[in-house]
């Protein structure tokens, strides 16, 4: 069964790179571009995991996620966030809204890639 | 009153008290010493008389006997007596004549002197009757023994006069003395009690002035720079206090400035670690494409099968568009930390502000018009020779008319000049999207645009208005922006003439 992944990211360069670059590793892809669309998502199409940017329009990725972790539907997905902000403060701040791991940008693919199948094993 | 006024004060007190003491002492001595003389004069003048008495008693009997003897025929007895007459006249005309010179006055003195006078007279006359040895004399002895009673009397008043006064003067020579005591006695008690009562009060006062200047001094030593000392009298104790109150004023105001600029240098402190932080967002975003499209044209590349140029083409595009990016980010920073450095140098010149915003107009036509927007020109007649830094105020105005174009679509973009007073006026309004008063507050922090969204949406870096800002308050100028969500922004920069 392959791994569906719900990328969430307003940056359409970095989201188009990131997207295609995963489909090639053999995820199935999933995008949205603000908060508000990752929860629609998350509950809809119930992925396997979430990659999470951060600073997104509408709705930040702070506020999607602590959405994502208080509903019984989605809680149990696993979410990973992806900042550009590498400060430790954005490390904790992740974790205290209930994500499960934490990468920055740049993104280092093999990397995110073992994160991501570590989580969903 | 002061402090320097009450010890004054206490001095001259006891100086008055002196000198009434003194003059006590001195008017006594003259009160006494004139009683005395009065007194030795009265008591000398009732001895005189006395005396004087006892004489003419005496020397009349003893004429009184001659004359008798004399009239008894005992002449030879008689003549050899009649010169003790002489002498008795001698005897009393030196005491008449002490009368008459005495200070002593009564009014007997005179007609005791007359009559004493007479008297002698009579006594002359018994005394050439028995020297020429006549039968009548003339003068008998009823008349002068008539006389020695007159003066008896006579004397008999003036001594009484003279004892009387005698007593008198005592009685108030006592007085004078009891007086001067008691004077003496009660300005010694009211020296006294003054000189303590107002050494007393002094005293407390001083020290309760004092121990309040202490007890506040040792306050504000202990760091309790709001006390204050209680000033309650304006003296020098209490210039003292006022003196200390003012030194914990500028110390308490020196302290407030210290605080507030640690509280400053705390906040710029901050500003520049946020900055920092936005910082490594903003390049990371534009090195995240650039690596992540790198890295998958690569694996393309190594990957065995068709490679889509059409793709890979337009993925080196994205590097390239993400590269600029980062070029203009690393450019706009290093404006930014120059001014903020102070190293950015002003060419100051006179230049036509017409004609720069002509050149403008035609520079950014293109931008404007990628949205679909137009650029009016709005240039009151009195815009004419602008004296500042024509490099960076075109710099700000880019900033600006760029900004209306990507934020305004299928709308107008109105750059207006003005002059007024001592200030030229130049608004950059738009027809845009606006932005609400939370985005208004926070529009020239750096890397802050409307939303994150909008860096991609509309590109530029997020510090094009932090430029700008930083640039006017370099021309001594200032900037202002007004706006409403879907009206419109309107920005106003106001800038004076430079010297």
């Amino acid at each position: 069964m392959t791994t569906k992944i719900l990328l969430v990211e307003d940056n359409d360069m970095n989201r188009d790179m990131l997207s295609r670059r995963l489909t090639r590793r053999g995820f199935e892809l999933i995008t949205a571009v603000n908060g508000e669309e990752a929860v629609a998502l998350a509950s809809s199409e119930l992925p396997n995991v979430i990659l999470m940017d951060m600073g997104l329009p509408i709705m930040d990725g702070w506020q999607a996620t602590q959405v994502i972790k208080s509903s019984d539907a989605t809680r149990h997905i696993p979410v990973i966030a992806l900042t550009a902000h590498a400060m430790d403060e954005d490390r904790q701040r992740a974790s205290d809204v209930g994500c499960d791991d934490f990468d920055t940008k740049p993104i280092d693919l093999e990397r995110l890639v073992s994160k991501i199948e570590a989580i969903v094993s | 009153m002061s402090l320097r006024q009450r010890l004054a004060l206490t001095i001259l007190l006891v100086l008055i008290f002196f000198a009434a003491s003194v003059a006590v002492y001195f008017w006594g001595n003259t009160q006494r010493s004139e009683t005395m003389t009065a007194l030795t004069r009265a008591v000398a003048t009732q001895q005189q008389v006395a005396t004087f008495r006892r004489d003419v008693d005496r020397f009349n009997t003893a004429v009184v006997v001659l004359a008798t003897l004399y009239n008894n025929s005992q002449l030879d007895q008689a003549a050899q007596s009649a010169n003790k007459i002489i002498e008795h006249r001698d005897s009393l005309d030196t005491q008449m004549s002490a009368f008459l010179s005495s200070d002593y006055h009564h009014a007997a003195i005179q007609p005791l002197v007359e009559q004493a006078s007479a008297l002698s007279d009579n006594w002359y006359a018994i005394y050439l009757c028995i020297q020429q040895q006549r039968t009548e004399c003339g003068v008998s002895i009823a008349d002068i023994n008539r006389q020695h009673r007159t003066i008896e009397q006579l004397a008999d008043a003036i001594e009484q006069a003279a004892s009387e006064e005698a007593q008198r003067r005592s009685a108030e020579f006592d007085r004078i003395n009891q007086l001067t005591n008691q004077l003496t006695v009660s300005v010694f008690l009211l020296t006294l009690c003054v000189t303590s009562l107002l050494g007393f009060f002094i005293i407390r006062y001083t020290n309760r002035s004092l121990s309040t200047l202490k007890l506040g001094t040792e306050r504000i030593g202990e760091g309790d720079l709001n006390h204050r000392i209680a000033v309650f009298h304006d003296d020098e104790i209490g210039e003292l206090a006022t003196a200390f109150n003012r030194m914990a004023d500028k110390l308490a105001s020196a302290l407030d400035t210290m605080r507030a600029s640690q509280l400053e240098a705390a906040d710029a402190n901050k500003a520049k670690s946020q900055f920092l932080a936005n910082m490594s967002h903003e390049l990371r975003t534009p090195l995240n494409t650039v690596i992540g499209y790198s890295e998958m044209i690569e694996e393309g590349l190594t990957a065995e099968g068709d490679i889509n140029i059409n793709e890979v083409t337009e993925d080196i595009q994205r590097i390239r568009l993400a590269g600029r990016h980062l070029l203009a980010l690393i450019n706009d920073i290093l404006d930014l930390s120059k001014v903020e450095a102070g190293k950015v140098n002003l060419h100051v010149e006179t230049f036509d502000v017409r004609r720069l915003l002509d050149e403008l107009s035609r520079t950014l036509e293109t931008i404007i018009q990628t949205n679909d927007n137009n650029l009016e020109l709005v240039i009151d007649d009195n815009v004419e020779q602008w004296r500042t830094d024509e490099t960076k105020l075109r710099q700000i105005l880019i900033n600006l008319l760029s900004n209306a174009g990507k934020f305004t679509a299928d709308g107008t973009i109105t750059l207006g000049a003005s002059v007024s007073e001592d200030a030229l006026i130049l608004t950059v309004t738009d027809t845009g999207i606006g932005m609400t008063q939370e985005q208004l507050d926070k529009i020239f922090d750096a890397f802050v645009q409307a939303d994150s969204s909008t860096t991609k949406q509309f590109g530029g870096t997020g510090l094009g208005l932090a430029i700008s800002h930083a640039f006017v308050e370099l021309l001594n100028g200032t900037i202002a922006v007004t706006s409403e969500p879907q009206q419109g922004t309107s920005f106003k920069v106001m800038l004076p003439n430079l010297n």
